[in-house]
């Protein structure tokens, strides 16, 4: 019989075998070769060619339009209340300049807030969040007023089982979180709405881009003098302001000229304990400020002039005159940006 | 479904290999290459931003930085990328994952340092800026106003000192100034009271400035130092380094890994190929074993169909002596003819299935080749004849004659091949040519033993092959096609026996052909050579090779003229009475016994010269029945044992020669094997007396041999006359010759003649005048004196006549 012997199978498996071995040793190799990392080069630093100390609010932002749908319903929803009543909205009218323009706000059961209520406007370029800084960032400051007994009061476990009765927020949920309702959904959403309260194209951001023509010369003097007085060195960046603490009162005693002092006016040494934070609070905003009285985080004071005079004196160390007051109110004025395309 | 042991072995190991495989590949896939390519990434950004905030912390300090943006952007930077960075690659393990994250969380803790630093500092020296842009501007109002009014000069001058040490201190970081200008704010608040500036508010207000400036600057300082001196730097440089060793680490394990996976894959490969090697083998060998078992069955049957066969032949030529009639006799003849020719397919199956079987052995004898080449000549001069073709035999000179191998089957190997010869050739004729491999190389074979390789060729001029065909002409049951077959007849198997033969005796066996003008078959064979001897009458030419005697005497006797008493030891009956036939045709007495106890006590009783002992038989078989003969008559007594085989498989020999038999036989048991043995053992046990060839015992009647006379016609009447007829015509003519030769006492022609006369006569079966005319050339050949010539030819001429007589009636 002339069948293949197994001496000729072995050659006949051989021939496989060894190429096999070459066409492995070679992808090895090749293997190998790709891995030696890649050549690292470190990057020269950017000289920033910024002319002036507040920037104009970026036009456009890349958000999530469907967090941020869900999380306008979130925000004006007062099912996120303890007992339905109130609604971030509540405090944070977004018709009133995202403020309540209350000196302190009201919250569940009619209790009263330990703060002024600040705008949500423009609060994602805050370096921090509350007066005294104590959230790192706007979904870590959700937690505060939603669960605080004077403000929202309310649990998580109940928001949740409220909102899965609706099947609205159930599928609104699900089409972005896979894990369907829950307190970091709820946080996120809201947190990406509150980006989205961003209100550019105010005309000294206009001005700022390069039309000179943007504000009057009354305002832009109003503005130099705000440089030249140093008010600048706190309200600057995108916000001007909500970049860093200041202790209220450099030049003089704020707190005790005012009285009444409160818990609340210990500012920063509330969240860090050190001594040297007392009275420190977060420099805030000074976006759409012409719409956000009250002022300070004591909502003391009613007008932009007496807080720029308050400014002047406990600040600055500078009496300003009233041309110096008006001017600088004018150019607060330009400051007044818009929300979809309309004005505040 | 039942696994076996060594199934279950190497479902195991091909499960554990398998598993060890993805154990490996998983760890050889443990460097996802693209988190290295972010860390990577990460590791450089870090220090990217930490660079570009140190810069902004200096700018601001030195009033180049106008918003304080940057600066949280740049540490929220860090903070992420240090988050990023927390999340430890998976190739980290142990210790170095712990060391690793130590090292994270501590550049996290400088991450968190460095922003309450920086908090301090923002809001530090955004009023130590304040105040030192104001101070200027107040202290020139004030001067101003005090030149205006009656003035203070010492005032206006503190003022100014202090203003330029502040402003000196500021930009120096000597500390050595801050007292003085301490004390010199402390003389200025106290001339204050005295002194007579118009506004005081604004002396306080300068005063409250410088004080701030005081408190702040050094507190700016240290701060801005305590920014940069936080050892971010150094520590990213140590993330970097602790990375990068333990990346390259992981990649050398890696790469033992995937060497290891290599490695494995290869192994589980060949081993795969090994398994498949086994299972092809083990299939081979069962289909081998198989076939094996096949083949035995078949040779088991053939030879099995073998036994009634020698009874039909037997009892059919024993039929065929007594008185019938020309029709039973005719009948007669057809049963012998075709019950011969079964028997030759037989046997050719028979063969096959033994080289199939791989049972085929050679045998080593001493023979003649020119005898062996002129046997099948003879055997097949008549169907030459029949079909008037010419049949020639060359033989080179330099081939050796004297050999040594197995003349059976060579001349099986040359019967086959020159009978396909003539039987597809029509007219021309048939050419043996014997030659000598490599004449050069054999030729200086002049020493004692030593091997030969010859050539056969047999040339016909017969229809030819074509290619195709030649291919699958030496393949089992294969014809060259199918009309073939139905035209001449035969198994097909004898191309496919003659080239396993042809094999065995270490040779090739080949084709040429051409379609329509003939075929050459050759084959080459080796055979060891005896003596170096080369006959003169093979001297290259072509010789007409005469037909010989075969046919002798075959009545046996003893010396001392008594008939050989011989018993019989077979268990078949039929077999048993053919056996008695033949020996009573031999002239032998012959009694039986139906088993091999039977035979011992028969024995016991009386002699017998000879026991034809069967080997298989109940009660008691012819091994142990030759066992106890021979211990029965123990050393005084040896009745000559002969064994009848039924196989002849290799060992048969040696079994029954360790029996204490003398000889064997195959059966079917011939006639003139039988006799042959029978005369060689009886002559051997009077040495001193050769057997007596009694003279013919000439049948009046018919002295044809009528068996002969079927064997070569194949049992046709019509050819058998033929043959006849033509041999009449020869042998008269011969005779007339003859005659006329010796009259004149030409020896040389009488010889030719005799000759003739004694080739043909052998050839048709005419045997009383082939002895006849074999005596009158052997008178003739060595000159003795033609005294009873006359006589002889006279006899020739009478059987002639009853040939004639009987050619008439036939």
């Amino acid at each position: 019989m002339n069948g293949i012997s197994l001496g000729q199978l072995r050659g006949i498996i051989l021939i496989p075998i060894l190429l096999f071995c070459t066409i492995a040793v070679l992808l090895w190799q090749q293997s190998r070769q790709s891995e030696t990392p890649p050549i690292v080069q470190v990057a020269q630093p950017v000289a920033s060619f910024i002319d002036e100390p507040i920037h104009p609010i970026p036009l456009q932002l890349d958000l999530d339009e469907k967090k941020v749908k869900l999380g306008e319903k979130l925000f004006h929803d007062p099912g996120l209340s303890g007992d339905n009543t109130i609604s971030c909205a509540s405090c944070h009218n977004l018709k009133t300049g995202g403020t309540d323009r209350l000196a302190r706000s009201v919250g569940i059961g009619g209790a009263i807030g330990d703060f002024n209520s600040p705008t949500v406007f423009n609060s994602g370029f805050n370096f921090k969040q509350f007066w005294d800084g104590r959230s790192e960032t706007l979904e870590e400051q959700i937690e505060g007023p939603v669960t605080s007994s004077i403000e929202m009061g309310a649990e998580w476990s109940d928001i949740v089982r409220k909102l899965e009765k609706s099947p609205d927020y159930v599928s609104m949920f699900s089409e972005i979180y896979p894990r369907g309702i829950e307190r970091n959904a709820i946080k996120d959403a809201i947190a990406e709405f509150m980006r989205s309260l961003y209100t550019p194209n105010s005309r000294f951001d206009k001005f700022l881009r390069g039309d000179s023509s943007a504000i009057t010369a009354a305002e832009k003097e109003g503005y130099r003098r705000f440089k030249a007085y140093g008010c600048v060195s706190c309200h600057q960046g995108v916000n001007a302001g909500g970049n860093m603490f200041q202790t209220i009162g450099v030049m003089a005693d704020y707190l005790g000229d005012r009285g009444k002092i409160t818990a609340a006016d210990e500012g920063r040494f509330n969240v860090t304990g050190d001594e040297r934070d007392r009275h420190l609070f977060k420099v805030p905003s000074l976006r759409n400020v012409a719409l956000t009285a009250p002022y300070f985080h004591d909502g003391s004071t009613e007008t932009l002039e007496a807080a720029i005079v308050i400014m002047g004196n406990y600040q600055l160390g500078r009496r300003l005159s009233s041309e110096d007051i008006n001017l600088m109110v004018e150019f607060l004025k330009t400051l007044t940006g818009e929300y979809k395309g309309k004005p505040l | 479904m039942k696994l076996k042991l060594s199934e279950l072995t190497n479902l195991l190991i091909g499960l554990g290999g398998v598993l060890l495989l993805a154990f490996l590949i998983g760890k050889s896939q443990s460097i996802p290459l693209d988190r290295h390519v972010q860390y990577r990434d990460a590791l450089v950004r870090i220090k990217e931003k930490d660079v570009a905030l140190n810069q902004n912390i200096i700018k601001d300090r030195y009033e180049v930085l106008v918003s304080h943006d940057s600066l949280f952007d740049l540490l929220n930077y860090q903070k992420d990328i240090q988050k990023d960075i927390g999340e430890i690659a998976s190739f980290f393990t142990g210790d170095r994952r712990y060391y690793f994250q130590k090292l994270v969380t501590e550049y996290g803790s400088f991450l968190r340092q460095k922003e309450r630093l920086l908090e301090e500092f923002k809001y530090r020296n955004a009023t130590l800026k304040n105040s030192l842009r104001y101070l200027p501007i107040l202290t020139n109002e004030l001067a101003s106003k005090a030149s205006i009014k009656e003035g203070d000069p010492t005032l206006v001058n503190t003022l100014n000192e202090l203003l330029h040490e502040i402003l000196l201190y500021n930009l120096t970081s000597n500390e050595e100034l801050a007292p003085t200008i301490h004390a010199k704010i402390e003389r200025l608040s106290k001339s204050k009271e005295q002194s007579l500036i118009v506004d005081r508010s604004l002396l306080e207000l300068a005063i409250s400035h410088s004080r701030i400036i005081l408190q702040n600057k050094p507190r700016v300082d240290t701060l801005t130092k305590q920014l940069l001196q936080l050892p971010t730097e150094q520590l990213r440089d140590r993330l970097e380094r602790t990375y990068n060793r333990q990346y390259e680490r992981a990649i050398k394990a890696v790469e033992i890994y995937r060497f290891y996976t290599y490695i494995l894959s290869l192994t589980i490969l060949v081993w795969l190929a090994y398994l498949f090697g086994c299972q092809l083998s083990k299939a081979r060998e069962a289909a081998l074993e198989a076939s094996r078992i096949k083949s035995q069955f078949l040779a088991n049957m053939s030879h099995e169909i073998r036994t009634p066969m020698t009874g039909i032949l037997g009892m059919a030529s024993l039929l065929a002596k007594t008185d019938l009639d020309a029709e039973q006799q005719e009948f007669i003849e057809m049963i012998q003819v075709s019950a011969d020719n079964l028997l030759s397919m037989i046997n050719d199956l028979l063969d096959f299935s033994k080289l199939d079987a791989k049972e085929m052995q050679l045998e080593l004898l001493e023979f003649d080749l020119n005898n062996c080449l002129e046997y099948v000549v003879k055997l097949l001069a008549v169907q030459i004849r029949k079909k008037r073709l010419e049949l020639n035999l060359s033989i080179d000179r330099d081939v050796p004659s004297k050999l040594q191998g197995d003349p059976g089957r060579l001349r099986q190997i040359l019967i086959n091949l020159v009978g396909n010869a003539i039987k597809f050739t029509e007219s021309g004729e048939v050419l043996i040519h014997c030659s000598l491999l490599n004449p050069k190389e054999d030729r200086p074979a002049l020493l004692g033993d030593r091997r030969v390789t010859l050539r056969f060729a047999i040339k016909d001029t017969g229809i030819g092959i074509d290619e195709a065909d030649r291919k699958k002409l030496f393949k089992s049951f294969s014809q060259v096609d199918a009309s073939t077959n139905r035209k001449y007849g035969g198994t097909g198997l004898g191309l496919a026996i003659c080239k396993q033969l042809v094999e065995l005796m270490r040779g090739e066996i080949g084709v040429e052909s051409e379609v329509g003008i003939g075929s050459t078959f050759w084959f080459t064979a080796t055979f060891n050579v005896r003596e170096e001897k080369l006959e003169a009458e093979n001297n290259g030419e072509l010789q007409e090779l005469e037909l010989s005697t075969e046919e002798g005497d075959r009545n046996i006797v003893l010396a001392n003229g008594q008939s050989p008493k011989i018993l019989v030891v077979e268990d078949n009956a039929t077999n048993r009475k053919v056996l008695q036939h033949q020996l009573k045709q031999l002239g032998c007495e012959g009694d039986c016994a139906e088993n091999g106890r039977e035979a011992l006590e028969i024995l016991a009783r009386s002699s017998y010269n000879i026991v034809l002992m069967d080997c298989q038989m109940p009660v008691l078989d012819g091994y142990s029945a030759a066992q106890q003969l021979r211990r029965q008559e123990g050393e005084n007594k040896h009745t000559l044992a002969i064994a009848m085989t039924a196989s002849d498989m290799p060992g048969d020999r040696e079994k029954c020669l360790a029996a204490g038999m003398d000889d064997y036989l195959t059966k079917p048991v011939d006639l003139t094997t039988l006799a042959n043995t029978l005369k060689k053992w009886l002559n051997r046990t009077q040495p001193a007396e050769s057997a007596k060839i009694q003279p013919p015992r000439e049948n009046p009647i018919n002295p044809i041999n009528m068996a002969r006379l079927d064997q070569i016609s194949r049992g046709d009447k019509e050819m058998q006359r033929e043959f006849l007829q033509i041999f009449i015509e020869e042998a008269e003519a011969n005779l007339e010759q003859l005659e006329s030769a010796l009259s004149v006492n030409d020896i040389v022609k009488a010889t030719r003649h005799a000759h003739a006369l004694k080739g043909s006569s052998g050839n048709v079966g005419v045997p009383s005048m082939q002895a006849v005319a074999a005596q009158l050339e052997r008178q003739a050949r060595s000159s003795e004196s033609l005294e009873g010539a006359a006589e002889l030819v006279a006899q020739l001429k009478q059987t002639l006549d009853a040939v004639k007589e009987i050619e008439t009636k036939l």
